[in-house]
């Protein structure tokens, strides 16, 4: 299960990535392996997914979104 | 008296320039959009004998920087020749996990570091305590909480800034597994930083870096147990209330649509009143100096050149001045990223980014501080092709020359309940917007992106805007604007006056051989004294030179000059028809629109402005890049003369082929 199938609006805990660069961006955000994370919304269109994360919110594009796997 | 070198750094968003401004007193832009400060500022103050220059860089993330903005920080700290003697690091208390990042790598780097924990005011209400005191002792560097809004906390910062500890020795294990150890010393050559060391070895090993942000948070972590805690009794959330309809799939672009309404009609409607006080206050000011001074040649360059000039600008001060505290209130506020957000996936479609948005909105008042705030868009590819297209979009400086061409071809009259005149003003507007996008789907397909994209914005909490922000923001941006343009335009209005009033021979004997023609009535004189000077004037002579060119277009020479003349800056046009077809005096666009209107072609017999050359002049001005600052600031963010060259071509050439097929199909 990655960021864009998992259940809206409920933490998940992140297992894996799987692109370093979307691993080492994240970890910018203080978004780790193991970090807990909430997918707030998507936006219409095909567009950027809205993340709750620890410390804060941040929103990324769909195709770096499923590099992130989660549990 | 000793003085101190510092800069001021921090993530997006933390509040940098606005406590730069607290401190330093400057006026500069500051906002709450990332990337705001495009460039480095300096300022400077006196504190406790100490002379302090402080130096605001815009916002980063890390110290591997993935947008030319960040790259401009890290530039700027491994130079030798800006060194700094320190760092004031700005972090946010509602964020203060991702912020400490940023701190260890500087800290390593080997910066003495003050912290300053901005938004502490907010945090508090929001139920997070945070133990400056335990920090500083963890840390081992002064560490301040303060409002940077409210002022708070900012006496004890200065206190703080000239007290900075020496740095301690850098520890490998804060971002480097105990087997790369030796690796790293080995790499350290003459003594240099270890951090460094560290930094060039993970260029050439990716997972190096994530090893890093691995150990990185772990240590935070470890230090924000004892001296961070959020009481979730006290915490609301704002923010996620209005997000819920601000991020809505339907009623977020609702709003967003009503948003940039509600700025046109204010930038339009609200601007209507100062322009017309500022209108009359011209022409005040001109019949003074006119009456004021001997009438001559000084009369004449300060009344028709210099006052006629200036008069093109300053009428523009309130739309631009409207357009950006609007903008400013935007971005305080925290707005902007969600614009950003909602539009990302429409931007992706046509080549560019969700942060092309903001440069994009910024082009309707002027693409020069547009193209400029491209830099926080980290593909090449989507920031490459934001900077092709923005100057189409229609700025301020195009409004004059439609007003006047529309009030003149179009009638005054209603259709279907709207102004026609407003309506195609309007759809110049729309061209301008649609041309964009076409525009942006052809250099999609055209240019190669060498690097991958990589789009990640955070969604700052939402602040009341701080009106003093907003209004420094305003200052500098217009004055900037009224600036850069009015020196152009005085300068060329100048050019064009001096080129009219001087000429060959016949200019020069004109007098002289009227004054013989005893058979000629007074008013015969003066009309044969102005068409020959008219006709051999350097502009004249110069004007005809390029006459074949335009004349497909629907142009005779004057028409041409004013072409040739706004080269420099659209906005020129009207003004130096206005000289060319000699009437100085005339303020108020209608007036223009009249005097112009009753014009003759001397080529064709035919009004000059008739109804095929108004589109055909419409449509050039739309499309043609006429405008050196955009030229100059489009070379400086690309350092490229090949794209810069493709820039004023392909404007250029659609500029000219949509005006001779309106022209010949019109006319």
């Amino acid at each position: 299960m990655n960021l864009l199938t998992c259940q809206h609006n409920k933490p998940v805990i992140i297992s894996a990535f799987t692109d370093e660069e979307v691993e080492l961006r994240l970890h910018e955000y203080g978004v780790c392996k193991g970090s807990s994370v909430k997918r707030l919304s998507k936006a219409p269109f095909s567009g950027p997914i809205l993340l709750e994360t620890e410390v804060s919110k941040v929103a990324i594009r769909r195709k770096h979104a499923k590099h992130i796997l989660v549990t | 008296m000793s003085s101190f070198r510092i800069a001021l750094i921090g993530n997006a968003n933390v509040g940098k320039s606005t406590l730069f401004n607290r401190l330093c007193g400057l006026k500069q832009k500051t906002g709450n959009y990332p990337g705001v400060t495009v460039d480095k500022k300096k300022g400077s103050f006196i504190h406790d004998s100490h002379v302090i220059e402080l130096i605001d860089l815009p916002g980063f993330n890390s110290l591997n920087p993935t947008s030319l903005d960040e790259e401009l920080v890290y530039q700027f700290l491994m130079s030798d020749k800006d060194k700094v003697d320190q760092i004031v690091f700005v972090a946010n208390a509602l964020d203060l996990k991702k912020s400490l990042y940023l701190f260890t790598q500087l800290r390593d780097l080997g910066f003495p570091i003050a912290v300053a924990i901005n938004f502490s005011d907010i945090a508090s209400k929001k139920g997070i305590l945070i133990d400056a005191n335990q920090l500083s002792i963890d840390l081992g560097v002064p560490v301040v909480l303060l409002s940077a809004r409210k002022g708070e906390g900012v006496e004890t910062l200065k206190d703080a800034m000239i007290n900075v500890p020496p740095v301690k020795e850098v520890d490998l294990s804060h971002f480097a597994k105990p087997e790369i150890h030796d690796k790293i010393k080995h790499e350290a050559k003459n003594g240099e930083n270890l951090y460094i060391s560290f930094l060039s070895l993970a260029k050439k090993n990716k997972s190096y870096r994530i090893k890093e942000s691995i150990l990185r948070y772990q240590f935070i972590t470890a230090i924000l147990k004892n001296a961070y805690s959020v009481n979730k009794d006290k915490a609301t959330d704002f923010t996620s209330k209005l997000d819920r309809i601000l991020l809505h799939q339907v009623g977020g672009y609702v709003v967003l649509m009503a948003i940039l309404f509600l700025v046109f009609q204010c930038v339009f409607w609200l601007a209507t009143y100062p322009m017309d006080w500022i209108d009359a206050g011209m022409g005040e000011l001109k019949d003074f100096t006119a009456s004021s001074l001997p009438q001559g040649a000084l009369n004449d360059l300060l009344v028709g050149g210099v006052l006629e000039g200036l008069g093109g600008v300053v009428i523009f001060i309130p739309q631009i001045a409207i357009l950006f505290f609007l903008f400013s209130l935007l971005e305080e506020s925290g707005y902007m990223n969600r614009a950003v957000y909602l539009l990302d996936s429409s931007m992706q479609k046509i080549g560019m980014s969700g942060k092309s948005v903001v440069p994009l909105v910024s082009s309707f008042a002027c693409a020069v501080p547009s193209i400029m705030a491209t830099r926080t868009i980290q593909n090449r590819k989507e920031r490459l092709i934001t900077i092709l297209v923005a100057p189409l979009i229609t700025c301020s400086a195009r409004i004059p020359v439609y007003t006047v061409i529309i009030a003149i071809i179009i009638p005054n009259e209603t259709w279907g309940g709207f102004n026609l005149q407003g309506l195609v003003l309007l759809g110049m507007y729309l061209l301008g917007v649609f041309t964009t996008v076409i525009a942006a789907l052809v250099f999609k397909f055209i240019i190669k992106g060498k690097y991958k994209s990589f789009f990640i914005i955070e969604m700052p909490d939402y602040l009341i805007p701080s009106i003093g922000n907003v209004l420094l923001s305003m200052w500098s941006n217009t004055k900037s604007f009224v600036l850069n343009a009015g020196k152009i335009i005085v300068a060329v209005t100048i050019i064009i006056f001096v080129l009219q009033s001087n000429g060959n021979g016949k200019f020069n004997g004109v007098e002289e051989a009227v004054s013989k023609r005893t058979e000629w009535t007074p008013d015969q004189k003066e009309y044969a004294i102005k068409t020959i000077k008219e006709e051999n004037s350097f502009l004249a002579i110069g004007g005809k030179a390029i006459e074949p060119v335009l004349i497909p277009l629907g142009y005779d020479w004057k028409v041409g000059v004013g072409v040739i003349a706004s080269i420099a800056a659209r906005e020129v046009f009207v003004g130096t028809m206005l000289v060319v077809y000699g009437d100085r005096d005339l303020e108020d666009d209608l007036l223009i629109a009249d005097h112009l209107g009753q014009q003759i072609n001397a080529n064709t017999g035919k009004r000059t402005f008739n109804f095929a050359t108004g589109i055909s002049l419409l449509l050039f001005y739309a499309f043609s890049l006429q405008c050196m600052s955009t030229i100059a600031v489009t070379y400086k963010e690309t350092k490229s003369l090949k794209w810069t060259s493709i820039q004023f071509l392909y404007m250029t050439v659609l500029a000219y082929i949509t005006a001779l097929i309106a022209y010949q199909t019109l006319s």
